[in-house]
């Protein structure tokens, strides 16, 4: 009863953002939980324990996972690999369900690490270029919806109704449309793009077994959407809908296509510590600094109307926009440990951050009052979230070949979702060693979890409906990752 | 911002700028490291479980690595060697401050005549070696040569024998 209760909050306030966000600007709280959601990282070996590696580290994915790591490495390191990701989401609309899926394929990372001689200790410097989040999914659906309201109506709800059905002939000047509902719902959203890092680390052993580490992020990447939504009438109920005009006739589709693109860059830090206690065990400790992020972003707004007779094209510069703004995410705690018996290394990780700390700052075009309105959003919305990973892997020694198997809870940073929202992982992996000095590493994780969106939330009049149109999402994602290292 | 990235540069300062650090880097001018000279590491993956990842995560690379010997800093031998300077005279110029090192070591300390004689004996080889520098002939290089040979003469000691003269 509580998580219902919660939920019906949540998607409350969450369809009365995404309105006010559709319409008047597309920056939301959606954003700021795409940044700060934790990515699965680029290292094979870490990904097949459930990225439970804080507490182990001893390559050159430490530049991602905790930069202590780097002072275990005793011996210098290329390595890289590929990843490929494969989102599927089973859309449930108005009964009707939809299978779709969205895959990309990227170079995962590479990486050079170079441990300084010492007679005592460890000095270890460290270059790589690494993917730290995929963007990659997808949404599409198709339903008739029944019910008295649509995307028309929903556009020209107060305060701010929009142009759109005007400059359509979808409405009249004054706002009146004949469309009451009773249309055929459609639409895909096409999400992809990535988040890569410039890291430059450096790590040292202070005191013996106790190495402590430095990251700096140099951030890059791009992300770009493509919601692409239609009304029909495919029962053909309606003639003229504007009621003023009587040129255009035989309502028959609507569509409105929005792009979103971003052009990021920034920078962030991170500091780790790691103990090493003889050979049974190490503890590791990470402070991520929050990542600022500089978003360039183009919205651009198409669309049309068909009648019968004639097809209206929208005037897209009237609806587009070009802003720049910082996104700051939270600080992030980590700390893990991992424990070494008879050929089994175990593995475990907490991680805190709290999503409500997410902050938006203008740099051109936002206003200070919007961006206001954001964060306000942010911390009504949003919740601080304890992320945990486990893993385990066993070491045959005769033929130098590893089993791997993990799993990660990453929970819902949204204020009251049921555990069917958070981001659930079971994750395996095999690693095999040749010649000493080469070693070639896969995994494997398999992602599920349940979320929601919706095309609108509100009638012609304003008044808020609940799951007006509603997509209910079940989301698996199978992941990929292939690493092969070198040491001399 | 300024905060944050003051908060950076003092735990990056923290980190790079420790007294007193425990790790202790290799420099040229120490000997290179090796398992007998440098502290041993702590051993995570011990063979026994791990195979051969004991090499690929425990064993230091510089521990198989031989690094060059440098050439040109070793003149302790040359100068030593005085049969090597002497040697090295031949076909150049003569060096005044190398004068001292053709004199016979013992026997002038025991006659004043033999002294003398090996005196104008030893100006002789100069004046031969300064003959060889104009080039003047071959066998001004075979006075030197000869020169040189009485040099190690004098080495032995066995310059004494042409006092008899």
């Amino acid at each position: 009863m509580k998580s219902s209760i919660a939920v019906l909050y949540r998607l409350t306030v969450f369809s009365l953002l995404i309105l006010y966000a559709s319409v008047v600007y597309p920056q939301n709280t959606n954003d700021a939980v795409r940044l700060g959601l934790p990515g699965l990282g680029s290292n094979a070996r870490a990904l097949g324990m459930g990225d439970s590696y804080i507490g182990l580290s001893d390559d050159a994915s430490a530049a991602y996972f905790n930069p202590a790591g780097f002072g275990l490495l005793k011996k210098m390191e290329i390595s890289g690999g590929l990843q490929y990701t494969n989102f599927g989401n089973n859309t449930t609309f108005l009964n009707q369900g939809t299978d779709y899926s969205n895959s990309s394929t990227s170079l995962d990372r590479l990486s050079f690490a170079f441990p300084f001689p010492t007679t005592r200790g460890s000095l270890v410097f460290g270059l790589s270029y690494h993917t730290t989040k995929d963007f990659t999914s997808t949404v599409k659906f198709n339903g008739f919806n029944s019910a008295n309201n649509s995307l028309i109506q929903a556009l020209l709800a107060p305060p701010n109704p929009s142009d759109i059905p005007f400059q359509l002939y979808l409405a009249s000047a004054e706002n009146q449309t004949l469309i009451h509902g009773d249309l055929n719902q459609s639409g895909s959203i096409l999400n992809s793009g990535a988040i890569k890092n410039w890291t430059f680390s450096g790590a040292i052993e202070a005191y013996k077994n106790l190495f402590i580490g430095l990251n700096f992020d140099l951030i890059t990447g791009s992300y770009d959407s493509n919601n692409q939504y239609y009304e029909d009438d495919t029962r053909d109920i309606y003639g003229r809908v504007d009621p003023t005009d009587s040129l255009h006739t035989d309502f028959q589709t609507f569509n409105l296509n929005r792009v979103l693109n971003w052009d990021i860059s920034g920078w962030d830090a991170k500091f780790g510590v790691l103990y090493q206690f003889t050979n049974l065990a190490r503890f590791g400790f990470t402070v991520q600094f929050p990542r600022s992020y500089d978003i360039k972003e183009k919205f651009t707004v198409n669309g049309y109307s068909q009648f019968s007779n004639d097809q209206v094209t929208l005037k897209s510069s009237d609806f587009s926009d070009e802003v720049e703004y910082n996104v700051w995410t939270p600080f992030e705690l980590g700390a893990g440990f991992s424990v070494n018996l008879r050929g089994f290394i175990f593995a475990a990780q907490g991680t805190l951050m709290d999503y409500s700390q997410t902050k938006f700052e203008d740099v051109s075009g936002l206003g200070a009052v919007t961006v206001e309105d954001i964060n306000q959003n942010i911390k009504d919305q949003l919740t601080a979230v304890f992320n945990y990973n486990l893993g385990v892997e066993y070491t045959i020694p005769m033929i130098g070949l590893r089993l791997r198997g993990g799993y990660m809870v990453q929970p819902s940073p949204y204020k009251g979702d049921p555990s069917d929202y958070d981001h659930k992982y079971i994750t395996g992996g095999i690693g095999f060693l040749a010649d000493e000095a080469i070693g070639l590493d896969f995994a494997i994780a398999h992602g599920w979890w349940k979320d929601f969106g919706d095309n609108y939330s509100f009638d012609q009049l304003g008044n808020y409906i609940a799951g007006a149109s509603r997509t209910y999402q079940d989301i698996s994602v199978n992941k990929f990752i292939l690493t092969a290292t070198y040491r001399f | 911002m300024k905060k944050l990235l003051l908060q950076i540069f003092f735990i990056t300062l923290f980190i790079f700028g420790l007294n007193g650090c425990y790790t202790i880097i290799w420099s040229p001018d120490s000997e290179f490291p090796n398992q007998d000279n440098s502290e041993a590491v702590t051993v995570y993956y011990g063979d026994i479980y791990y195979g051969d990842y004991y090499y690929f995560y425990d064993i230091p690379w510089w521990y198989d690595y031989n690094p060059p010997v440098a050439t040109g800093s070793d003149t302790k031998n040359r100068e030593n060697n005085p049969d090597i300077g002497t040697l090295r005279d031949t076909g150049g110029r003569s060096d005044p401050l190398r004068v001292p090192d053709v004199q016979p070591p013992s026997r002038d300390q025991n006659s004043s005549g033999n002294n003398n004689d090996n005196s104008s004996s030893s100006s002789n080889n100069t004046s031969s070696n300064s003959s060889s520098d104009r080039g003047s002939s071959s066998s001004s290089s075979g006075s030197s040569g000869s020169s040189g040979s009485s040099t190690e003469r004098n080495s032995n000691g066995e310059r004494s024998s042409g006092g008899r003269k």
